[in-house]
């Protein structure tokens, strides 16, 4: 638990066991939140978690592999999620396989003169959301996690069961990187995901896919006076 | 317009040259880029050592390193390790292994992918448990033994797309009686 004592924001990470495609991710935060969480408080939940309760995700080695995607792959940086053939097929099959080889194409072209990131702005939504073997807990760390489905229409669906200040799913790394994928209204993601940097949710083995910001609406409130 | 037919020629050559060297410079991008390459260093494996016992069953291991040889990272998914010791061979004895990330020791036979950058290794324990059957003590089950093959199956990915790679090694009857403290008897 950390807090950050002049502004009263608590950050509680909640676990559980492990969630997979049969559970419904709104249902499971409500059990697992129950009698924790108040009108002034945010919910965040871990955006591979949210995935793989919609079923997004492909075991590895049952990808059918296409030598466009084998090619495409070795343009990406060997640390990168698209860097496999797995993981680029599968951005192939959610995106497109000539939308995708285009903006690498055009990507590679672009970052020789600088100009970089174009890859994954033209390369569709997956693409930078796409979790590779290893990216996520057992039992997936042998599949390749989709980034989740309508995330807006999930927050605001865990707003309203939790009665909370707002919701939000995020993509959370030990490498102080937090990035908002979906967001409810009226709160504040950038101040949220500022928060997340240490990453509440922890490591894989740690099983803490979902935690509370206590009294974010005041913290929020405060820094707008 | 029609174009003369050398002219046509001349333009075509180029952009056959064009394409040539656009794929000469792919292949060249390529290759300097690298791939993984996962190697198991069995030979250079620790002395196999006992690692649980009880009266009627015995655990050995010992550690290996897999090795990424190449320029690109690798994926290490899973370890598998088979022991081939059918009844028909020796029935008093059941054997099963097992392999586990050093750095990250489980008790549920599930092998957790790790990643093994380029040009470093990741650390494996196997472990090998020998089961007396038939109400032998393990000591005596053990002075009977016979070699056991096992099979190392493994799975990798990186620039290449997962597929999985074997190797066999064979834990003799006289590495397993000689860690155990068992006499080997002649049968």
């Amino acid at each position: 638990m950390t807090t950050t004592q002049e502004l009263r924001v608590e950050t509680i990470p909640i676990s559980t066991r492990i969630l997979t495609q049969k559970d419904d991710i709104v249902e499971m935060v409500d059990k697992y939140t129950r009698g924790k969480i108040g009108e002034n408080d945010v919910i965040c939940v871990a955006e591979s978690v949210v995935a793989i309760t919609q079923g997004k995700f492909l075991v590895a080695d049952q990808i059918e592999i296409s030598g466009l995607a084998k090619l495409c792959c070795r343009f990406i940086p060997d640390y990168g999620s698209l860097a496999t053939p797995h993981g680029m097929q599968s951005l192939m099959n959610a995106e497109g396989k000539y939308r995708v080889a285009f903006a690498l194409f055009a990507g590679f072209m672009l970052k020789l003169v600088g100009l970089r990131g174009m890859f994954y702005k033209w390369g569709g939504e997956q693409a930078a959301l796409i979790d590779d073997v290893t990216g996520t807990m057992p039992p997936f760390d042998k599949c390749v996690v989709y980034g989740p489905a309508e995330p807006d229409k999930v927050v605001a669906n865990l707003k309203s069961k939790l009665g909370c200040f707002g919701a939000i799913i995020a993509d959370v790394n030990d490498l102080k990187r937090s990035r908002i994928v979906g967001v409810t209204p009226g709160m504040d993601g950038e101040l949220a995901s500022q928060l997340l940097i240490d990453n509440p949710f922890g490591n894989a083995s740690e099983k803490r896919p979902i935690c509370i910001l206590k009294n974010f609406r005041q913290y929020q409130e405060s820094l707008r006076k | 317009m029609t174009l003369e037919f050398p002219v046509a020629c001349v333009i075509g050559l180029g952009i056959l040259m064009i394409i040539s060297i656009f794929d000469l410079l792919i292949r060249l991008f390529l290759k300097l880029r690298g791939t993984e390459i996962v190697v198991p260093h069995f030979e250079k494996r620790s002395p196999w050592q006992v690692e649980n016992r009880d009266e009627t069953s015995i655990t050995l291991s010992t550690k290996f390193l897999f090795a990424n040889e190449g320029k690109s990272s690798a994926m290490l998914i899973d370890v598998i390790a088979r022991t081939q010791l059918p009844f028909e061979q020796y029935d008093a004895v059941e054997v099963r292994g097992r392999v586990e990330c050093e750095k990250y020791p489980r008790q549920d036979d599930y092998f957790a992918a790790m990643i093994i950058e380029h040009q470093e290794s990741l650390m494996v324990k196997a472990l090998v448990t020998l089961k007396a059957r038939k109400n032998f003590h393990i000591d005596e089950a053990l002075a009977h033994m016979v070699d056991v093959p096992i099979d190392f199956i493994y799975e990798t990915a990186g620039r290449n797309p997962c597929h999985y790679s074997k190797f066999r090694i064979v834990l003799t009857a006289e590495e397993i009686t000689q860690v155990a403290g068992v006499t080997l008897l002649k049968d």
